[in-house]
């Protein structure tokens, strides 16, 4: 697992860790069941408080993807592809709901909004 | 225990400077990091909690017991770095561990010896030709070395090169993963305090200004630099502190107080201290 902080994200330290591991899970790069590192290891290594990893932890932990088991450790915890999947198909709904106000509101043509995402693909190509 | 140190309405006078503690808690199994400029209480302050001095008044605790001055026992599960270590001149390193290996029950003459070796401290060396870097070093091997299991320390890395610096900061790091282990660290070197502590405590003449949690400190203010004209621009209300240069003026405010046109970055631990400083102009 590699965690990079970075002073120049405005996201508060605690936020940067748990998108980094919400990011590796989802990706597979944290496999299910794995050991994670314990708070204070964690936290000493990145020379950050344990306040601040537990923090990351208990965020992860409330939004089910990693589990901790007392005077076990933290573990990745058990979710389907598809579960997670799920969710991502869910964000993206909720940005399209935003988006699909956002161009009502300047009289966009779904043909113009088509064509916008097209663009911004092929740039990221 | 939840509290390895419990400082509460503690007094201290000493002819003109008085050290007034209000409330001072120090969490088992944290890195506690005391701040403040040379004069401002710090050392007065540990050599308390080590029982070398005894307050005027008010109330300290230290691993449960408010009688660290008279009791033995507590004292066998502190361990301690001061500014004079008061070891004979003529004492080796060998000598030393044979005196306190009858001070303490649990000492552990292995791990005083792998402590010696990796600060390369020849045991058979008299302590009068020990450089300032090794004196400090000693006193660490000594404080690792009976299974102590709170560290009092005051300036451990004074007056050593930043190499010595990080291998003492590494140590301490590895001692304070054991979720049984506190650390009190008082340092006016907050680099090396920002890579270490969970907690900070900013002492200043004598009174404790703040203590907070590390990274949230850091994470409550922002430094935004501009020109002499756009101070205006910015509401007064929110500029904490200012310091004016001849080409710029820096501005200290609160992280939720930045307003969106001005970019702004988070601060160091240094940076942050002199800010808040007396002494600094107040707006």
């Amino acid at each position: 697992m590699d965690i990079i902080l970075s002073n120049a994200n405005p996201d508060p330290i605690y936020e940067q860790i748990a998108q980094q591991m919400r990011a590796q899970i989802v990706s597979g790069i944290l496999k299910e069941g794995e050991l994670l590192p314990s708070i204070r290891a964690l936290a000493k290594e990145l020379r950050i408080s344990v306040i601040t990893t537990k923090r990351a932890y208990d965020e992860l932990e409330r939004e089910g993807y990693i589990q901790t088991i007392a005077a076990k450790g933290s573990y990745v915890a058990a979710r389907s592809h598809e579960q997670l999947k799920e969710e991502y198909l869910r964000k993206i709904e909720d940005h399209m709901r935003s988006i699909h106000l956002l161009a009502q509101f300047v009289g966009l043509s779904e043909e113009e909004l088509a064509m916008m995402y097209q663009l911004l693909a092929e740039g990221e190509r | 225990m939840e509290s390895a140190i419990l400082c509460r309405k503690m007094k201290k006078t000493y002819g003109s400077f008085t050290l007034d503690i209000e409330d001072f808690k120090v969490a088992t199994g944290t890195v506690h990091g005391l701040i403040g400029a040379n004069g401002s209480g710090k050392t007065t302050t540990i050599k308390l909690l080590l029982g070398l001095l005894f307050p005027d008044s008010g109330e300290l605790s230290v691993l449960g017991s408010s009688r660290i001055g008279n009791e033995a026992e507590t004292r066998q599960h502190i361990g301690f770095i001061v500014d004079d270590a008061s070891v004979p001149s003529l004492v080796t390193a060998n000598e030393l561990a044979a005196v306190l290996r009858r001070c303490y029950q649990h000492w552990d003459q292995g791990q005083y010896e792998m402590y010696l070796r990796q600060f390369q401290i020849d045991p058979k060396k008299q302590y009068r030709k020990y450089s300032k870097g090794m004196k400090v070093k000693l006193q660490l091997a000594v404080a690792l070395s009976h299974h102590a299991s709170l560290l009092i320390l005051d300036e451990p890395t004074s007056g050593l090169d930043p190499l010595a610096r990080d291998e003492i900061i590494s140590i301490l790091s590895e001692f304070s993963k054991d979720e049984n282990h506190t650390i009190l660290i008082s340092s006016h070197i907050t680099s090396d305090l920002e890579k270490l502590c969970d907690y900070v405590t900013f002492l200043e003449e004598g009174c404790i200004r703040f203590t907070e949690e590390k990274d949230e400190l850091l994470e409550t203010y922002r430094l935004g630099i501009v020109s002499h004209q756009m101070v205006a621009d910015i509401d007064s209300d929110s500029i904490i502190a200012k310091r004016e240069g001849s080409f710029q003026v820096e501005l200290l405010l609160r992280t939720e107080d930045v307003p969106s046109f001005l970019e702004s970055r988070r601060l160091s631990l240094e940076e942050l201290i002199i800010f808040l400083s007396k002494g600094r102009s107040a707006v």
